[in-house]
């Protein structure tokens, strides 16, 4: 499974077979995300921070350069497509900006990513007519093998203290973007390992830009809710 | 980037200089898995000369530190600066590696 699959598993309600409704505003930008730090892992982009030196104005707002630097199909039609955008732009662009802009196609990534999942059987999807004209989709687990393996590898990478390799490192982060660690341990393990989860997730800079923008959304929903 | 390796038993120097990114960190990975193979578990990597980090070399430090501490290894990072440590503390990378201000510092093991 590819980040945005498993990622887009983490966020379901499987009973129910949707999205749940606290990830519906974060998920676009969270898949984007995903797409971003899969092609990072495979060696197809790279991220660096040198306009820190460039313009240290720039700094507090966005760092992270993202540049393609293998333009090789990874085999993954998703992916590939992704890949094919990115080179559209010659320079290095903020990574922040393609978060923004694979956001926005955030829908056409949930079905594509929903389908590939259903072509691996993992998840089983099922249509249902709402009102006379429009259908909605549900979602519903066909094989949990591999989701429970992640969650439990998961579990046991925070709360022990070995050291993740890359893949893991980003897994951490997907975790986290979805609440995954509210589930898996109890409030008071949560309590305990919150600063090496947040270490951990730390270490991937594609990730860091990923939270920072879902913190900012989830920032102005809560303050457009207040009252007054 | 260049990758001057040499012995200081019991360690394992590599020096890296000039920038790291995607292709040099592939680079690298040859090196240290070869190195691996080889039987070497203790490593210092003396990052004075080096001037550039991107993800790429970052997830191989990462991908050598884990390698190893599951291998009952170590490696240390000596002469950390500039930009380089400037991205290693946004990173948190510090905080999982044992770092020396210098050569000397690192390669003594007890």
């Amino acid at each position: 499974m590819n980040f945005a699959e498993i990622l887009f598993l983490l966020a379901l309600d499987t009973k129910q077979g949707i999205v749940r409704p606290e990830m519906e505003r974060s998920l676009d930008y969270a898949l984007a995300g995903a797409l971003l730090m899969d092609l990072a892992i495979q060696n197809r982009v790279d991220t660096d921070m040198t306009c820190i030196r460039h313009d240290p104005k720039e700094e507090s707002r966005d760092p992270l350069l993202l540049r393609v630097v293998g333009k090789s199909p990874t085999g993954d039609g998703l992916l590939d497509e992704a890949l094919k955008e990115l080179q559209y732009k010659s320079d290095p662009r903020p990574t922040r900006e393609w978060l923004t802009h694979f956001s926005e196609e955030g829908k056409m990534i949930r079905a594509r990513v929903a389908e590939q999942l259903a072509a691996s059987k993992v998840l089983e999807i099922k249509e249902e007519k709402k009102l006379i004209f429009f259908k909605t989709r549900r979602y519903f687990l066909a094989d949990s093998n591999g989701l429970d393996a992640i969650k439990s590898r998961m579990r046991e990478l925070v709360l022990g203290d070995e050291i993740p390799d890359p893949r893991e490192v980003v897994l951490v982060g997907i975790a986290n973007s979805c609440g995954l660690f509210d589930e898996l341990l109890s409030a008071e393990d949560l309590a305990r390992v919150r600063p090496r989860i947040n270490a951990l997730r730390k270490l991937d800079l594609i990730g860091q830009a990923m939270t920072q923008i879902i913190r900012e959304i989830e920032h102005t929903i809560s303050t457009e809710m207040r009252p007054g | 980037m260049q990758i001057i390796c040499n012995k200081h038993a019991p360690a394992f120097v590599m020096a890296l200089s000039g920038r790291m990114d995607r292709i040099a960190a592939m680079e690298f990975d040859k090196a240290f898995t070869e190195l691996m193979k080889n039987g070497e578990r203790c490593f210092v990597v003396d990052l004075k000369g080096l001037e550039y980090i991107s993800s790429a070399g970052l997830r191989s430090l990462l991908s050598a530190n884990q390698q190893l501490k599951a291998g009952n290894g170590q490696i240390r990072l000596c002469n950390v600066g500039g930009l380089v440590k400037e991205v290693f503390v946004i990173s948190g990378f510090e905080s999982l590696f044992s770092m020396y201000n210098s050569y000397a510092a690192a390669v003594k093991f007890k």
